[in-house]
């Protein structure tokens, strides 16, 4: 027998003691492991989830730090809906999905390193992102888009604030709490080990190459459903109440604040939703949101314009329950861009804005009552 | 506690077992009392104030024991006390388990959505409570030898089966607590137990747990399902209750084995049964083993000897009459399977689920007795035909176990009978249609190529998934059977074709050990709580 | 009643009950070994074991009848108590 025959059957056949057997697992147990880890260290683009290539093409054109540009932050939603391509207006949508006012600021925060300030920045983030942070572990965390550093400021003013939704939002359970953002820093295995297997080890590097260039290529937006149209309701509508988090709150103030140190205006905006989900939008929902961007909007004198209610736009214009498709994105472009021109028209050399009633109405009429048929009275 | 936690694999279990063979160089006593001690904590992690339940449940019913068994010259003294221990030990049940539902059943409450418990049912209770019955009714019988308190707490509290299984019996485990060899520790049983283990949180981890948000989304109340997406959630829902569960049990398993301990079988190969009576003996077989030595054999023999004395016929073909198969056949049948049905959960579905299933072995034992019997043994294609049948039984009667809302499961049952249109019946279709998806993205550009295409693997891979998964459950061997050099559990384990796939101590299963386990390890962060732990 | 003539009246026992046509009964046959031997079966055979050789199963013995071996220790054993 060849010495390759007789080493496999050694190897597979010759019983060995349980104590050396014990020792030989737990070294097969240890080379695994360290093999995983480095493989999820070094190649996530192969396996991890879309928003790692989102968050990978928002970095680079953050650092870009592209002159005389209106900057869109929110959520997923604005992410889908502000196609810049199409915008006559330079603007750069550095959006993030799942993202609160929470990782807005810290979002916000590093534009601010660049040499020129953008002259406009527009916030738009959905209702449901303000009763809770629900995504700062799994996404945020997860991706390092924010810092240990960072994510321990965060957990520090929580406890400040009394506000234990951290412990509650979306994360593992089968580690402690406290060893979170370290772990998540040294991206310790069975904390990516579900997004390995969701991307089948290797799938998805081809998809994630090309929503990285996709998204680069079109200044950060991105899409999520592709239908030509859908009447499925999103999480606002299940909404019983509504409510901004200490912790939100907080953040959003701080964000504005720090704006408003460098003078530069912002357009609170929320992106529409779809008519059939504006039909089971309870009136609690829209009324205290409302009321609470009002208030934001006083608090703020760099905040002058407020798209206050969730506005209903026609099915035919989203590729999921929630987020514009490519026709949505442009008609929703369009009118954006007409909106923000003229209010760049009317800042004054404060940064302040002009004659706010007039331009109220012209920002109602575009983004609140898009001229189609089927368009549902309110 | 889980057995997937960190907390567990390398705090609670480690110390346990050190502190178990530390005391046991002192001797039984201090060793098995650890054993308690550990297993009252164990418990009493999830919420320390059912410990007392716990407690009292014990005492209450050893106290009963003891004077069932002194009264045993005094039949009727006997009987009562026997009576009381069982109707206290399901009054508390049905306190904690069943009485929300009950109420609001009587006050007209929606019948099909169980309203929100106001009443946290304690864990593994329908496990401890059926448990101690069947030891009362065992020293009522006689047939205990032993009764030491110690051993008989040990016996209901051992934490490897408390929460959920194997139910074990008095008499396959109070003998292994007072034999000495127990307490002394062998490598040889750490080896084998961590062996098992590792293969059940491998099952649960990397098999079971992948599949729990794909079923759940077929459930979600927004899915409209064809016929071949119902057919597809219910094969996939099936799988992933039979490795969840069936891992569970091999954890506890090798647990108990870590401890010197044997367990009973509770699984063995079920889906690969032709019939449905054959799948009742493979599938949670302590559970199958405890309703018919408690509740049909006394129901059926009972009903039986009733007939006889009436001097009415009770041979086989006797048994053909109408009023015969009812009685002496269905009737005990869909008793304990309603029963079956309800102790896995409160409310309707679950009671048709336990219907269904005595319908079906009604059915089955039926045919048994009508048929004329079968000299020649059955042809390939029979055995297919009887196998679909019993596997399309068994997935119906499965979609009300799973169902969130009755509604939803008269819509899955509707969809798989075809109601809502066929959906890619055709395979070669689907495959067809994922191959075009994977085309568009090498020549279509822009994002949304990326998208759909994406979609459209990961429907396709949803198939090969399920479908792998099943061709392992149908061709491999089962846990015992690869163990089963090293009698890794109580009971008769029949050989498997793959004979060569069994379990030895060499670089090789090493190797493979190793790796399997890191997997394993890893993938219990995204754990999720095992299916049969409401129960 | 010896081992061999206990088997023997078996034999005519299980013919009647499980319609068994095959050999003789070996002690170490359970009740996985002959077909129509199921939970129902089993009920008629404690029935028809207590009418055949007068004696009295407790219910905790009718899952040991599945077992050769245990079921003629239980027949030799109760055998014993009814005889004088």
């Amino acid at each position: 027998m060849s010495y390759l025959q007789t080493s496999i059957a050694k190897v597979t056949r010759q019983e060995l003691s349980y104590r050396t057997y014990i020792i030989w697992s737990f070294l097969a147990f240890l080379v695994t492991w360290i093999i995983i880890w480095i493989y999820i260290i070094l190649f996530p683009m192969a396996y991890a989830g879309r928003y790692y290539p989102l968050s990978l093409a928002k970095t680079q054109l953050a650092s870009e730090c592209k002159a005389g540009e209106v900057v869109v932050f929110g959520d997923s939603r604005a992410v889908a809906g502000v196609l810049p391509t199409v915008m006559e207006l330079p603007t750069e949508n550095l959006a993030f999905p799942a993202a609160s006012p929470v990782e807005t600021y810290f979002l916000v925060k590093r534009i601010l390193r660049c040499p020129n300030n953008p002259h406009l920045v527009v916030i738009a983030h959905s209702a449901s992102m303000f009763p809770k942070d629900e995504y700062f572990w799994s996404v945020f965390a997860s991706l390092g888009v924010l810092s240990t550093a960072e994510i321990r400021k965060v957990e520090a003013d929580a406890k400040a604030l009394g506000d234990d939704e951290l412990m509650h939002a979306e994360r593992s359970h089968s580690v402690p709490l406290e060893f979170l953002p370290t772990l998540y820093a040294i991206h310790f295995p069975p904390l990516y080990f579900a997004d390995l297997l969701d991307g089948y080890v290797a799938a998805r590097w081809r998809y994630n190459e090309r929503a990285m260039r996709d998204a680069l290529d079109t200044s950060g937006r991105s899409s999520f459903g592709t239908a030509p149209g859908s009447d499925a309701i999103s999480g606002e509508a299940d909404m019983t109440d509504w409510r901004v988090s200490p912790l939100v709150n907080l953040y959003l103030n701080r964000t504005l604040s720090l704006l408003a140190s460098r003078d530069i205006p912002v357009m609170i905006i929320t992106m529409p939703v779809n008519a059939t989900t504006c039909k089971h939008l309870p009136a609690v929902v829209q009324s205290r949101f409302s009321k609470y961007l009002a208030e934001i909007a006083k608090a703020h004198s760099n905040v002058a314009f407020v798209d206050a209610t969730i506005p209903c736009w026609p099915d035919i214009y989203y590729g999921d329950a929630w987020h514009f498709n490519m026709l949505g994105a442009v008609a929703y472009s369009h009118d954006l861009q007409h909106v923000l021109s003229n209010l760049l028209q009317s800042i004054n050399s404060d940064g302040m804005f002009k004659n706010n009633k007039m331009i109220m109405a012209q920002i109602d009429a575009p983004l609140t009552a898009h001229g189609r048929p089927e368009m549902p009275d309110e | 506690m889980l057995f997937n936690s960190y907390g567990f694999i390398f705090g609670f279990l480690p110390l346990s077992l050190v502190g178990f063979y530390s005391l046991g160089r002192l001797g039984r006593k201090p060793a098995a009392s650890w054993l308690v001690f550990s297993s009252f904590v164990f418990y009493g992690l999830w919420n320390p104030r059912y410990t007392f339940l716990l407690a009292l449940s014990i005492g209450f019913n050893y106290l009963i024991s003891l004077m069932i068994h002194a009264n045993r010259q005094h039949h009727f003294l006997q009987r009562t006390y026997l009576t009381l221990g069982i109707f206290v030990d399901i009054g508390v049940l049905i306190y904690y388990k069943y009485l929300v539902d009950i109420i609001g059943f009587t006050y007209g409450l929606s019948v099909y959505d169980s309203p929100t418990p106001s009443i946290t049912i304690p864990l593994g209770i329908s496990f401890f409570t059926f448990t101690q019955i069947g030891y009362l009714v065992d020293v009522q019988q006689g047939v205990v030898a032993d009764k030491s308190p110690l051993n008989y707490v040990l016996f209901v509290t051992f934490f490897p089966h408390l929460i959920a299984g194997p139910i074990l019996h008095n008499r396959e485990i109070m003998p292994q607590f007072s034999e000495k060899r127990t307490y002394r520790f062998s490598i040889e049983n750490l080896t084998v137990g961590s062996v098992i283990f590792i293969i059940g949180l491998a099952k649960k981890c990397l098999l079971a747990d992948p599949l729990s948000a794909q079923v759940s989304t077929g459930f979600a109340p927004s899915a409209s399902l064809t016929l071949s997406a119902a057919w597809l959630l219910m094969f996939t829902y099936a799988i992933q209750i039979y490795f969840d569960f069936s891992g569970y049990t091999d954890m506890a398993i090798g647990i108990a084995r870590m401890f010197n301990v044997r367990f009973p079988m509770n699984f063995n190969s079920p889906y690969k049964a032709t019939s449905i009576i054959d799948f009742w003996q493979r599938w949670h077989m302590t559970l199958t083993r405890l309703l018919t030595l408690y509740l049909f054999n006394p129901l059926a023999i009972s009903i039986a000897r009733s007939h006889a004395a009436r001097k009415l016929p009770i041979s086989r073909s006797a048994q053909t009459s109408t009023n015969a198969f009812f009685m002496m056949t269905a009737f005990p049948l869909l008793i304990t399977m309603s029963v079956a049905g309800i102790w896995h959960g409160a409310g309707i579905k679950f009671l048709i689920f336990g219907l269904l299933h005595g319908f079906y072995l009604t059915v089955n034992h039926g045919w048994r007795i009508f048929r004329s019997p079968r000299a020649s043994k059955l042809g390939p294609l029979h055995r297919l035909s009887n196998w679909l049948l019993t596997i399309s039984s068994i997935l119906v009667a499965l979609v009300f176990f799973r169902a969130p809302t009755m509604n939803s499961a008269l819509a899955t049952v509707s969809a798989m009978a075809g109601v809502h249109g066929l959906g890619n019946v055709v395979f070669r279709n689907l495959l067809l249609h994922g191959v075009s998806s994977i085309q568009l993205i090498f020549t279509q550009h822009g994002p949304a190529a990326a998208t759909s295409g994406l979609k459209a693997i990961e429907n396709a891979m949803q198939y090969f998934l399920t479908a792998f998964l099943w061709f392992i459950v149908l061709i491999m061997p089962n846990t015992q059977q690869i163990m089963h050099k090293y009698e890794p559990a109580l009971g008769r384990i029949n050989p498997c074709a793959l004979q060569r796939m069994t379990w030895k101590p060499t670089i090789a299963s090493a190797a493979a050990l190793g790796a399997i386990s890191a997997f394993a390890i890893m993938a219990v962060a995204g754990t999720t709580p095992f299916v049969y732990f409401q129960f | 009643m010896t081992d061999e003539e206990i088997l023997d009246q078996l034999h005519s026992v299980f013919s009647f009950v499980f319609n068994y046509d095959g050999g003789p009964l070996t002690m170490s046959m359970t009740s996985e070994d002959i077909p129509a031997w199921d939970s129902m079966s089993n009920i008629t055979l404690a029935i028809e074991l207590e009418h055949h050789f007068g004696i009295k199963i407790k219910i905790a013995e009718m899952e040991s009848l599945k077992n050769i071996q245990d079921l003629t220790s239980l027949v030799k054993s109760r055998q014993q108590l009814t005889t004088h």
